[in-house]
């Protein structure tokens, strides 16, 4: 554990809410070469399985609060467990939780590790459609 | 063990990582500003992780729908390692195996660029 972001380990995003729409479902398969992106019946998760990428609001919120810059963060891990299908229009929520954090020596100085875990809700009956995982790095000195 | 064929996925543009930032909704400006990215120590733009990732999922999806034993499953489960940084200008190509285990099918599939070093890679449970 890290000393210097070990008071915000723990802490939890508000619930955003998001609903894509057909068009941007489209968009997503298509910039990612989904090989499904022209059809419109086939959109939903199953062919388009990083359209969960796009629920990252919480684990912005959460930097932000921590006092991190968006450009001296890369990204170390990504995994999902994928339980339910996201279609087009289907309204979801979800919440951001910062799991962990963990301190490294790299060459130019201190890298932090941080964990945020996602769930992926349905709105309506709060069913989980996915458990998003991203391993996040803070490079303290960058230049 | 079946292998899985190297296949070229995307020569790696600005236009394109200008595209996913939009799609993602991941504006770092190190993907987007040459600028920026060489101010933060890095030698140019660098692509999104989760776009190279979402180019070997996608290389995933073609090997299941094309592959008689495959047709049907879905991915239940994916974890994908950034090893290397993608730049501007570098060829992703994907390649792999799959086998049979107790809870279905595994795929282990691999990102290089064309100096053939490893950038990304990815485990998928397919049941």
């Amino acid at each position: 554990m890290s000393e210097k972001f070990k008071a915000y380990v723990g802490n939890k995003s508000k619930y955003f809410e998001d609903c894509i729409e057909a068009a941007r479902f489209l968009d997503f398969a298509s910039v990612t070469q989904s090989p499904h992106f022209t059809q419109l019946e086939a959109l939903d998760s199953s062919h388009v399985p990083t359209i969960f990428t796009i629920f990252r609001m919480g684990e912005f919120e959460l930097m932000s609060q921590m006092g991190l810059q968006l450009k001296q963060i890369l990204h170390a891990e990504q995994e999902y467990d994928y339980f339910e299908v996201l279609k087009p229009d289907l309204k979801i929520r979800y919440q951001t939780e910062l799991q962990s954090v963990h301190k490294k020596e790299g060459k130019n100085g201190s890298l932090y590790f941080m964990i945020f875990s996602t769930a992926v809700e349905r709105t309506l009956d709060k069913t989980v459609l996915a458990q998003v995982r991203s391993t996040m790095v803070y490079r303290e000195n960058p230049s | 063990m079946n292998l899985l064929e190297s296949q070229l996925m995307a020569v790696i543009t600005l236009e394109k990582l200008k595209k996913f930032a939009l799609a993602s909704g991941d504006h770092n400006p190190i993907h987007q500003d040459e600028e920026v990215a060489k101010s933060m120590g890095l030698k140019g733009v660098i692509a999104h992780g989760m776009f190279i990732s979402s180019l070997v999922l996608s290389r995933a999806l073609e090997v299941i729908e094309k592959t008689p034993e495959l047709q049907g499953k879905k991915i239940s489960k994916s974890h994908t390692r950034f090893r290397a940084m993608t730049f501007v200008g570098d060829e992703i190509s994907v390649s792999g195996e799959w086998q049979s285990v107790e809870s279905g099918l595994k795929l282990d599939l691999l990102a290089k660029n064309q100096r053939n070093e490893t950038v990304v890679t990815a485990t998928l449970d397919v049941t």
